[in-house]
């Protein structure tokens, strides 16, 4: 029987390794961690994490073979094949802050590998990690090999949240890149192998090491790239009467181009994008390329000005001040059928609210009052450290209200942002929550879900991104 | 019978009216152009646009509902439409030279109309023109209308040189932009009869005027970036020996992204991609949108750095000097199964070698030398004004030669820098090739279309753009 062990049961290693324990009954697979909460909860009928799907995976084949535990050691000896998915988080000081990946993670995991190892292993780099880091790896298997042969495999994850079963049991692709020596190729095969249980071959792409290293990074940036760019498009078409909507359908029918990722927003979100870039940045210096660097920047740079045009839209609306006004959030997580919230816009957006003393009441369906608090309290990138590293009990905000209901958060309110594209905030009753509203009363749709010609009936002012201004926004420019 | 007029016959102008005339014979299309020399070709056997199938379509039409005539006045006193393809070259001098589009030719077409008209009309804008032109041109014959009434229609061209006919014949998208006014809705439905002899109506997209014109700038933008976007790619590739052919696929095979315009070259040409990133540049400083005009001059500044990071190759690889010594270069035109030369990356490219005094002999199987010499010679966006007004008789460089063969460039020669895909390239007898060379003999390919394993075992010394580097160029590094 061969067996996986699994490094790392977070967003990235427990979905993989519930659907490879599935799709593959003769592989035994544990998933391990440090975390005892995590892995009591993988262990209970309460998962530590969402994903539609999920909870039906993991049931059929937990106990049966996929198994969850803090025994680290023991089952990285035993494993024939080890999936490295520690968290990556950007580094917040020294060399890199702020861009570079923390590979502290990655190379006390590559350590304890190199100690406890009794037989030949592969190691697959199954989490983000920069260019060559396989390298890195390697050399520190190898000075403490004891005679263990290791050959390092790269298997980038493409999961998007909200859809990962999904994307695992139909990826687009599954990328293996390997050394180009017989050792090597032999350890793609086995790799592949496992996957081909369920993925047709014309979809396992195997490259050479750095090649399928890049691929994941320059995927997402690409990904991100499009957002960003119909989003710049939108702050001219706001400028010029042109509607988004209209042209990002003109250009989607381009077949070169596409219709995927082209909707205009607040700004994208998610644990991968604004990582990948940065990683992506960090690479290129590290290179010394300032010219590739510059180039990706400008994707984060857009997505940043994206999010602090909106801010400056909803508070020159009202006057420039927003000081003691409840203003309504309609959701926080990064993307709609997710309770996740890294790098979500709801953030920056609320960040610069309470900047401008603002009194926020936020409604989402699915993320919790503590997740909100949390964010909300904390600096960039602490949440991708693991759970029980980060900060603990932050003072809540007191300008922030969590509740239960979109009607309760827009009571009184002076005006209305929603961040996230929740299905039900399309067919909410607008007429009941003008009714409840200060006036004059704002709409500001981040995600061009709302159909403003109705709210406006209602006597809504509203401001969709990349639409044609209402005379009263036309009025009130927001200058950054 | 209805009947159309278009001013211009240039390289919108005339396929897209033949191929009208050929798809409607119960219209009349009359192409005018105040350049006899040009309407005189276009009644020859010889046209002055080499297109694929074109010389079959207005054959097929000419003399029968399609005329070619610098009778300017009357054929657009006649016509039910008019469509205005006149050159929109960018400003050389004054505000915003360098990025602003010039109208002088369009604002005199615009003013001739006005004074010759004696019905009303519908005007549409068909050459690339900045967002709100229609509002100034239509200021112009208002102010100028003596009761006659105009509508003004956007309908920016999609094509695509090399596949013109092809693109015309079977168009991604027609985008049709009009007020929204009883009036506006009228005329954009005589427009969409007339492409609806032959497009799909699905494929007609009407939109607000904005919409459509920011749409085709937009939608080149999407395109140029994405070539950008590999090129930057590509040259970390070359820095970390990944392999930007495996990145690409991989990156294409995510159906959000797409395959097209994923391979990387020495960079983009043709004369829509800079034009119109530039004009959409100048149109987001004009609206007060700094942050969204720097992150679309990103896309031009890696073109130009792909450009230079190239030259700076060639120049490294041979010791820092190429003074005296000979390059072939193999591809002139901008993209293969064309004639033309606008934008090219070669021109760069040659430009750059000759300031290191390098000979340079050039071979491309349809550039004309003249057409070349010219390129060599003028300054940048001089093509973009009616031929009879750019420079005449410009010194010919006595470093460049061009010949009509690809073995009598390379013959002697120190490198070989392939500069276009054209076929013929790819099937060259490289040893033949090589045994003419001098020593060391370097093939620098800049659209990868070359085996660089079998280049190798010839003896070559091989660049491909954003592959592992040879041993001699790791040797070498470029910098800029």
């Amino acid at each position: 029987m061969v067996k996986i062990c699994c490094i790392g049961a977070g967003y990235v290693g427990g979905p993989t390794m519930a659907v490879i324990a599935l799709k593959c009954p003769d592989i035994e697979v544990v998933v391990v961690d440090i975390s005892k909460p995590r892995i009591e909860a993988w262990n209970s009928d309460t998962l530590p994490i969402y994903e539609p799907g999920l909870d039906d995976v993991v049931k059929q084949c937990r106990g049966r073979n996929l198994f969850f535990s803090t025994d680290v050691e023991k089952h990285v000896a035993e494993a024939d094949i080890i999936f490295v998915s520690v968290n990556t988080p950007t580094k917040t000081r020294g060399l890199g802050a702020g861009k570079a990946a923390d590979l502290t993670y990655w190379e006390s995991a590559a350590r304890m590998i190199a100690d406890v190892s009794k037989s030949d292993k592969i190691v697959v780099e199954k989490s983000t990690v920069p260019v060559k880091t396989a390298e890195a790896i390697e050399k520190i298997l190898t000075h403490n090999s004891k005679g263990i042969n290791y050959q390092i495999l790269s298997n980038p994850e493409f999961l998007a949240e909200g859809t990962a079963i999904e994307d695992l049991f139909k990826p687009d692709r599954v990328l293996i890149g390997g050394r180009e020596t017989p050792e090597g190729r032999k350890a793609v095969q086995a790799l592949k192998d496992v996957y081909a249980h369920w993925v047709p071959e014309d979809r396992i792409l195997t490259t050479n090491l750095w090649s399928a290293e890049l691929s994941k990074l320059a995927a997402n940036a690409f990904l991100a790239q499009r957002i960003s760019s119909v989003n710049a498009i939108s702050a001219l078409c706001e400028a010029t009467g042109a509607n988004v909507t209209e042209v990002a359908y003109a250009v989607g029918k381009d077949t070169r181009i596409g219709p995927k990722f082209l909707n205009a927003s607040v700004g994208f979100g998610g644990s991968c994008f604004q990582k990948d870039i940065l990683n992506l940045v960090y690479i290129c210096e590290c290179n010394g390329l300032p010219e590739v660097a510059n180039y990706w920047k400008q994707v984060i740079k857009i997505n940043d000005y994206q999010k602090s045009r909106f801010v400056n839209r909803v508070v020159s609306s009202m006057f420039n001040t927003v000081a003691g006004k409840k203003i309504a959030v309609l959701g926080f997580a990064f993307k709609k059928d997710t309770g996740d919230t890294r790098e979500t816009p709801a953030i920056d957006v609320c960040k610069g609210l309470l900047g401008d003393k603002a009194q926020i009441s936020i409604y989402d369906p699915q993320v919790t009052e503590d997740q909100i608090q949390r964010d909300l309290a904390m600096n960039k990138f602490d949440w991708d450290h693991p759970m029980h590293l980060q900060p603990t009990s932050p003072t809540a905000v007191k300008q922030v209200s969590c509740v239960w209901d979109a009607y309760e958060a827009t009571k009184g309110a002076h005006g209305l942002c929603i961040l996230t594209e929740w299905d039900e905030f399309k067919t909410l009753d607008y007429q009941k929550i003008f009714d409840n509203m200060q006036k004059p009363a704002f709409v500001f749709d981040g995600r061009n879900i709302v159909d403003s010609e109705k709210l406006r009936e209602i006597g809504f002012i509203v401001y969709s991104i990349g639409k044609p201004l209402d005379a009263w926004l036309k009025d009130m420019p927001a200058v950054a």
